[in-house]
């Protein structure tokens, strides 16, 4: 780790981390299962317009899923960067 | 659902209109939480004083982020508005058959009565003698004719308008269909660049529009897309994933490569025609997502508290393999010889779940990502039976060996591309030859190799089989040996059964007192058996494996399968040699000498004090 890492705090890059956990959160507790259609909802409208829309709605979940789990790992990444930077930190304050 | 002609208006706008309503919410959430959020961090970027290149991958990788919600939002918002429209349509066609139908049950019931009425004349007009009233009882039927005229029409039309509502009715499902399978829904997974039916070149091209995501995604969805594109041939993989390159920076990862290393790395990790390096780079997120599936694995072991639970202690070695794997760092040389460390191991081939891998040791060229013109032999070992993920890295020190032995001149791989027999079928043939096959395709990846490059075969034991199969299947090598091996291929005979390699130089040894392979070599009962005796058949050469340490001959003669792997020993140089080229001690041969009270005994030619090894030059090798 460079010298350079040091003039920011953890406890920034903790902030900056929790954004993306709210964001992440945000993507992932919304109402996800209401995009999966039950099969009564075969009665609402089309067979093909239902076809296209549970096609359309099974891509978005996963997407929605995927870029989810890609911030929370930016996230969890940030956090190891922070508390490897606090390592560092306490080391050099002779604390550790 | 399927609509009627008579019931156009089938189905529930509510229903549908609910539905917009669902994507509309949470695009709105989306938009107000995530897209702040991800935003907030990468505005965060112009006065943060976090800097250095993990800083820099922080903050590209959010801002990745910002294009990837967006699709979100745009599929989220699309489908809403295309379901409110539908919805409104299906609604007002709704009510346009609901009066129809009324207007036609009137007309109908009207039809109805002036029929009954206009029959009833008739049989008036009968019993009627009065002129005058059979005067009026014309003109009351041409009254009624014409209102039964009219109302026909009027059916006739009306038959028109259901017509016209299930035309309606058409064009709304269609254009709904239209904007849900659009990309403004779908973003590259829209129905208009389907990868359904798509092949070779074509099915690559599509692969390069998609985001790291929608490669995902695809995947997910059609899992036997995987298969399908690691069968097309290395040469169009090899120019299509150079097509991305960028002439300006030679060597560097483009955008459209990182998605697809990114997106299908278990596809880009094996695929022959993607240049080694990258194979590793799409190698270390599989070895990674392995190693989290073991800890989840392991988390659910640990939760379960039993003290005795053999699985944790394995589940621990296998991720600490794993970490290693990702973790561990090794000494290289470049084209000038000068060490260079990376770190992680150089993966060209794993997948956890058939129990592959495979490992470059050595430096890849920085432009091309693969074998550098530097490297005049590149030696692809493959170790005995009961090898195993755990053991594997123990395979490859013995690979390393070489290249540090040989620096910038050897490259080396570590092949183990499948389940390798244990005592219950080491002798089983058809096995071998499944890996051999397996062995031929992997040999693909080398494709684009400079052509200074000798690749050497170096099969060890049972690993031996395994490359005479691979030869047999095609492979084709500048020469090879087998070490200690187990046979020359499962029903192969002589080297003309290899079709490729059957000219190049075929080496092996075995040394004195190897009860591990000698006993069984040459068996050939139906199945049981791997073909040929390496170190019978005709056209390969014996060498001898001669001392244990060659300037200390008082330590005695290699003996036995495992003593040949010394560094110091005759056998592990004659190994160098048909790496490298330079000379070889062709093996000694005993004389048999007749007893009277027992069988022939053998001489041991190399303890004779007048013994004069004979040489013989390896053809190729080091320039």
């Amino acid at each position: 780790m460079s010298v350079s890492h040091l003039v920011v705090s953890a406890d920034d890059i903790h902030e900056l981390t929790a954004s993306l956990t709210t964001a992440a959160d945000a993507l992932s507790t919304s109402s996800l299962d209401a995009l999966v259609f039950l099969n009564q909802s075969a009665i609402i409208a089309s067979g093909s317009v239902i076809e296209a829309l549970g096609a359309s709605a099974s891509i978005q979940r996963l997407r929605i899923e995927l870029t989810s789990a890609n911030v929370e790992t930016l996230s969890a990444s940030g956090n190891l960067a922070a508390a490897r930077m606090l390592t560092e930190d306490l080391l050099l304050a002779g604390q550790i | 659902m399927v609509w009627s002609s008579r019931d156009p208006g089938a189905g529930d706008p509510g229903s549908i209109r609910h539905q917009a309503q669902v994507r509309t919410i949470l695009a709105e959430s989306i938009s107000q939480t995530s897209v702040v959020a991800v935003q907030s961090v990468v505005t965060a970027q112009g006065t943060a004083e976090w800097t250095g290149l993990g800083a820099t991958a922080f903050f590209e990788t959010a801002a990745g982020f910002l294009p990837e919600i967006a699709v979100i939002l745009s599929g989220l918002e699309n489908d809403a508005a295309a379901l409110y429209a539908y919805a409104t349509e299906v609604e007002a066609i709704k009510n346009d058959a609901f009066a129809l139908t009324s207007t036609e049950s009137n007309v109908t019931s009207d039809l109805y009565r002036w029929n009954q009425k206009l029959s009833s004349l008739e049989s008036l007009a009968f019993s009627s003698i009065d002129p005058a009233d059979k005067a009026e009882n014309l003109q009351e039927q041409q009254r009624y004719e014409g209102l039964i005229q009219g109302a026909t029409w009027t059916i006739r039309d009306i038959g028109r308008q259901w017509d016209e509502l299930a035309s309606r009715r058409t064009s709304a499902d269609s254009a709904c269909i239209a904007r849900l399978t659009s990309g403004s829904s779908r973003g590259g997974l829209s129905t208009a660049s389907d990868s359904v039916g798509l092949s070779g070149k074509a099915l690559l091209d599509y692969l390069a529009g998609l985001s790291a995501t929608e490669l995902a995604i695809l995947l997910a969805q059609h899992p036997e897309l995987a298969d399908q594109i690691a069968s097309i041939d290395s040469a169009t993989v090899s120019q299509w994933w150079a097509s991305f390159d960028d002439p300006q920076q030679p060597g560097l990862v483009t955008a459209t490569q990182q998605s697809l290393i990114s997106g299908i790395p278990f596809v880009i990790g094996n695929l022959n025609g993607v240049p080694l390096a990258r194979r590793v780079d799409a190698n270390k997120l599989n070895i990674a997502a392995a190693r989290d599936e073991l800890a989840d694995q392991l988390a659910v072991e640990v939760a379960a508290q039993d003290p005795d639970n053999a699985r944790i202690i394995e589940l621990q070695g296998q991720i600490a393999v794993y970490y290693g794997l990702l973790n561990d760092t090794m000494t290289f040389y470049d084209g000038e010889n000068v060490e260079v460390t990376i770190t992680g191991h150089n993966i060209i081939y794993f997948d956890a779940d058939a129990d592959a891998i495979a490992e470059y040791s050595g430096l890849f060229d920085p432009i091309t990502g693969g074998v550098p013109s530097t490297v005049h032999s590149l030696g692809l070992y493959i170790p005995g039976m009961k090898s195993t993920l755990e053991s594997f890295g123990d395979e490859v020190e013995r690979s390393e060996a070489f290249v540090n032995e040989y620096k910038a001149s050897v490259a080396m791989i570590t092949w183990k591309g499948g389940t390798f027999a244990t005592e219950s079928n080491m002798a089983w043939g058809p096995d071998a030859a499944a890996l051999g096959s397996k062995l031929e395709f992997f040999s693909h990846s080398l494709y684009g190799m400079p052509p200074n490059v000798d690749l050497v075969g170096m099969g060890y034991s049972y690993g031996g089989a395994v490359l005479g199969n691979a030869e047999a299947a095609g492979l084709d090598l500048a020469r090879s040996i087998q070490i200690s091996g187990a046979g020359m291929g499962y029903n192969v005979t002589s080297l003309a059964d290899y079709p490729n390699s059957s000219n190049a130089p075929h080496y092996s040894f075995m040394a004195p007192e190897d009860y591990t392979v000698g006993l069984s070599v040459g068996l050939n009962a139906g199945d049981l058996g791997h073909g040929a005796s390496p170190v019978e058949m005709p056209g390969v050469i014996r060498l001898e494996t001669g001392w244990l340490d060659i300037d200390n001959q008082s330590l005695g003669q290699v003996t036995g399968h495992e003593a040949i792997w010394d560094g110091k020993s005759t056998a592990h140089r004659q190994m160098e040699r048909v790496l490298t080229g330079g000379k070889v001690e062709l093996y000694a041969e005993p004389e048999y000498i007749i007893t009277y009270a027992g069988p022939p005994v053998a001489t041991n030619p190399i303890l004779d004090p007048d013994y004069k090894p004979v040489w013989q030059d390896v053809p190729g090798g080091s320039p």
